[in-house]
């Protein structure tokens, strides 16, 4: 039995860049709705060592901007996958999952990617007005999800 | 025979070998050696530096913006130095031939802190056990630990400078040790007013206690001043950079270098073409090499870098205390104090009051928090960029090529311009409380204690590997090239 | 956290093929250092002038294995040691250093110190003082057994801080979010 809360939510991205502060974004709204069961992480790219993060959750839900995908989001289910690429500099939920059933020798817990779509990413800018509309309609759903219920 | 003294002994054998390892105390590996004859006297002394490493060679190939963050990895003490110093070469480079306002002023900021957090640590917590308790004083509390246990606000006041500091590093290049907040052309992080405001609640706090350290110093020298004027010291000639105008600044400038006189060898030099005043000397005993001055020849040309000759050969310092310190240092015992060996640690304390004011200037000024950090222009193939690090001068030089891969890395650290002085200060601390005495623990730290009058980086000073692959074209009479021969490319 | 009878736990710790500055990060816990050193004492250190490892509670090392000389001090300590812990990057995979385990030492070491242009009289340094370089560098489990790994490029103060109160404490050290990372 864990004392971890079950939900954990990681939310990717650089505040600094445009576009890429809606996983920040939708972060901090969260904290501040202060969800029972619900843990929040933010990083501005994923590593290793988030897996480490995954341990004793029933489920977690990546959330990150996206460029050319969906609008005003996609959600969908993730599984491992062991994709490493030539630099450990920056991994996918994917990746993270793998390398946490790697290391612990057991399934992944139930995993979501809500990917935010997301027009423009120069540092220094703010959110665009089409992505403070994603942002929107992605917080709507990312409060569904972290009802602990069984997702749709 | 060698041209120095005591380097090597004319009948090694049948001498008996002393050997201090590793030298405590000292940031790296170092190991000395010394021969003794059977009337216990010194027939030859010297320090091996013992590790080899090769950041020069596995540079090559890597993406010239990965150097500033690979090349700090050389030593934990002092990542800024080289961080600095390779963004400095990749400037030109990248054609930035002048920083954003904004930008040169984050650097000096970065530069000035660990210049206080690297001298606060080699003060309090290395060197003030030898100077507080005595050079052979009981090994068991020659230590931080026991700094901490007989002199408390010391230690407290020894381990807040170094922690401001590396706050000062944390803010500005994103960790405290090993950040990536500089870049080719800039930096990539202004500070924000928040961060700002934190670091100015405590500046004036580390001017006061930086001030107190260099009286410290002095009343060390006062208490002793026999021993402090002689130990270990030497004639020296001496290398640095100092401003246009003379002053002393440790981001930028022209090399000078001395005699040890302080006549002129060479002044305001454009460091560019460093490898025309610099030649270096392998020896088969150590694996870092022996730089000296092309003009004068490996015999006459070594020198002596870091604090020392800095604060005693430039024209002035530009910040007000530590100005006033170093005309009271230089004045101190008729001159005699300035040119001795433990006088570093005077030096040192005075750098790090410069330092501290330098902080407290800048963030007073608003160009910290700007949003304007990068410049650029037209690209180049070769950079070169020279720092004061906190030991010394230190010399970067990358060659690019048009797929933006490092073709050629060579570096000279600050420790190792220090090579043979090091060696001439541990020769002279030998000849006079070594020779004609049994060794004891307590005579053998005195010859550490020589060797960390230097704060040797011994870490940067064996990172030396590989250098540029050499091509050979075969041209004729039209220019065509006829044959190549490529050697040493990995 | 002070208590008067029990003993203090001797601590050793030492750099072979590193930088300093996971020791650099050691000193990163500031202040804390003076509450440490109420439960812990030092023996080989470079804080401290003792030269060789004695029998001790804790050893701690950075950096991984380049050279004889290391493997001789990485033996001493493990001998030595009732718990061997590996800090930092280098020390837990070879790190920055063992970039050059793909060059071929010989050649490497004769560039430097024969065909170097910036060098006058080239000669490669071979004084029976100094410690043969190994082949390749070599992380410290590839040598001993170890019983610790802390990563981290340096590992933050407050990681070692954990660490350290953690098993000064009778605990099973264990780093969560933010304190584990490899960079």
């Amino acid at each position: 039995m864990s004392d971890q809360p079950p939900v954990l939510v990681i939310a990717v991205g650089n505040p600094s860049r445009g576009d890429d502060a809606l996983g920040p974004e939708l972060a901090a709204r969260l904290e501040a709705a202060a969800l029972p069961g619900v843990e929040v992480i933010t990083e501005f790219q994923l590593q290793v060592e988030n897996a480490l993060d995954l341990v004793g959750r029933e489920r977690v839900v990546f959330v990150d901007a996206g460029t050319g995908t969906p609008a005003p989001f996609d959600l969908h289910r993730a599984g491992p996958a062991a994709e490493f690429l030539h630099t450990s500099h920056a991994i996918s939920p994917e990746a993270v999952l793998a390398t946490y059933e790697k290391i612990t020798g057991s399934a992944a817990p139930e995993s979501w990617v809500l990917c935010v779509r997301g027009e423009s990413f120069e540092l220094g800018d703010a959110l665009t007005p089409a992505a403070a509309g994603h942002l929107e309609a992605a917080w709507l759903r990312l409060r569904e999800i972290c009802a602990l219920e069984p997702a749709t | 025979m060698s041209a120095f003294p005591l380097e090597t002994a004319a009948r090694p054998e049948g001498l008996r070998r002393v050997v201090i390892e590793p030298v405590s105390r000292v940031e790296g590996h170092g190991k000395v050696t010394l021969l003794m004859d059977e009337d216990d006297h010194v027939q030859q002394a010297r320090l091996h530096i013992v590790e080899f490493r090769a950041f020069e060679k596995f540079i090559q190939g890597r993406p010239y913006w990965e150097v500033p963050v690979m090349v700090q990895r050389l030593c934990g003490i002092c990542p800024v130095s080289h961080h600095l110093a390779a963004c400095k070469a990749l400037d030109q480079v990248v054609g930035a031939t002048t920083l954003t306002p904004t930008a040169e002023k984050l650097r000096r900021l970065m530069h000035y802190g660990q210049i206080l957090q690297s001298h606060a640590l080699h003060f309090f917590h290395l060197s003030s056990p030898d100077l507080l308790f005595g050079f052979g004083s009981d090994m068991a509390r020659r230590n931080i630990v026991g700094v901490a246990a007989a002199h408390p606000e010391i230690a407290k006041q020894g381990v807040l400078l170094r922690k401001y500091g590396q706050e000062v590093i944390r803010h500005t290049a994103g960790k405290r040790i090993h950040g990536t907040g500089a870049v080719p052309g800039g930096v990539n992080k202004s500070l924000t007013a928040a961060e700002r405001d934190e670091l100015k609640k405590d500046v004036y706090q580390m001017v006061a206690w930086s001030r107190d350290a260099v009286r410290l110093v002095r009343r060390l020298f006062e208490q002793d001043l026999d021993t402090y004027r002689n130990f270990g010291t030497f004639e020296a000639r001496t290398l640095s950079l100092v401003r246009a105008d003379g002053a002393m600044d440790l981001y930028h400038g022209g090399l000078r270098a001395q005699h040890a006189d302080g006549t002129t060898i060479f002044d305001h030099v454009n460091y560019d073409h460093y490898w025309e005043q610099i030649s270096e000397e392998v020896k088969a005993w150590s694996y870092m090499k022996f730089p000296y001055l092309k003009a004068l020849g490996s015999e006459d040309g070594w020198y002596r870098v870091g604090p020392l000759t800095r604060v005693t050969r430039s024209d002035f310092i530009p910040t007000p205390l530590a100005d006033r310190e170093r005309r009271e240092f230089l004045a101190f015992d008729d001159g005699l104090a300035a040119r001795s060996t433990l006088g570093f640690h005077w030096a040192r304390m005075i750098e790090m009051l410069h330092s501290a004011e330098a902080i407290k200037d800048l963030l007073h000024d608003d160009d910290l928090l700007g949003s304007d950090l990068m410049a650029g222009g037209e690209r180049q193939a070769r950079g070169v960029g020279v720092i004061e690090a906190p030991r010394g001068t230190l010399i970067h030089h990358y060659r690019v090529d048009e797929n933006d891969q490092v073709a050629r890395a060579n570096l000279i650290v600050s420790t190792t311009h220090n090579n043979h002085a090091m060696n001439i200060a541990i020769r002279e601390v030998a000849k006079k409380y070594l020779n004609g005495h049994k060794l004891t623990e307590g005579l053998l730290n005195h010859i550490e204690v020589a060797v960390r009058a230097f704060d040797p980086c011994l870490s940067c000073a064996t990172h030396a590997m590989g250098k540029m692959p050499l091509a050979v074209e075969l041209v004729d009479a039209e220019g065509t090239v006829v044959d190549s021969l490529v050697r040493g490319s990995a | 956290m002070t208590d008067g009878t029990r003993r203090k736990l001797k601590v050793a710790t030492t750099s072979l093929a590193g930088c300093f500055g996971c020791h650099m990060s050691l000193l990163d816990i500031d202040e804390r250092l003076f509450a440490l050193l109420d439960r812990i004492e030092f023996d080989r250190s470079p804080l401290t002038d003792i030269k060789h490892c004695g029998p001790c509670d804790i050893g701690i090392i950075e950096g991984g294995i380049c050279n004889a000389e290391n493997v001789h001090v990485l033996r001493e300590f493990r001998a030595n040691c009732k718990i061997l812990v590996a800090m930092g990057a280098c020390a837990v995979t070879g790190g920055l250093p063992a970039q050059r385990n793909h060059l071929d030492l010989g050649q490497c070491l004769q560039e430097v110190y024969l065909t170097d242009p910036g060098v006058t009289n080239g000669m490669i340094p071979n004084d029976p003082e100094l410690p043969l370089p190994l082949d390749k560098v070599h992380p410290l489990h590839e040598v001993v057994k170890v019983d610790y790994f802390i990563p981290g490029c340096p590992p933050s103060g407050d990681a070692i801080w954990k660490f350290l109160t953690d098993l000064i404490e009778g605990r099973t050290p264990k780093l969560g979010h933010g304190l584990i990372h490899y960079d």
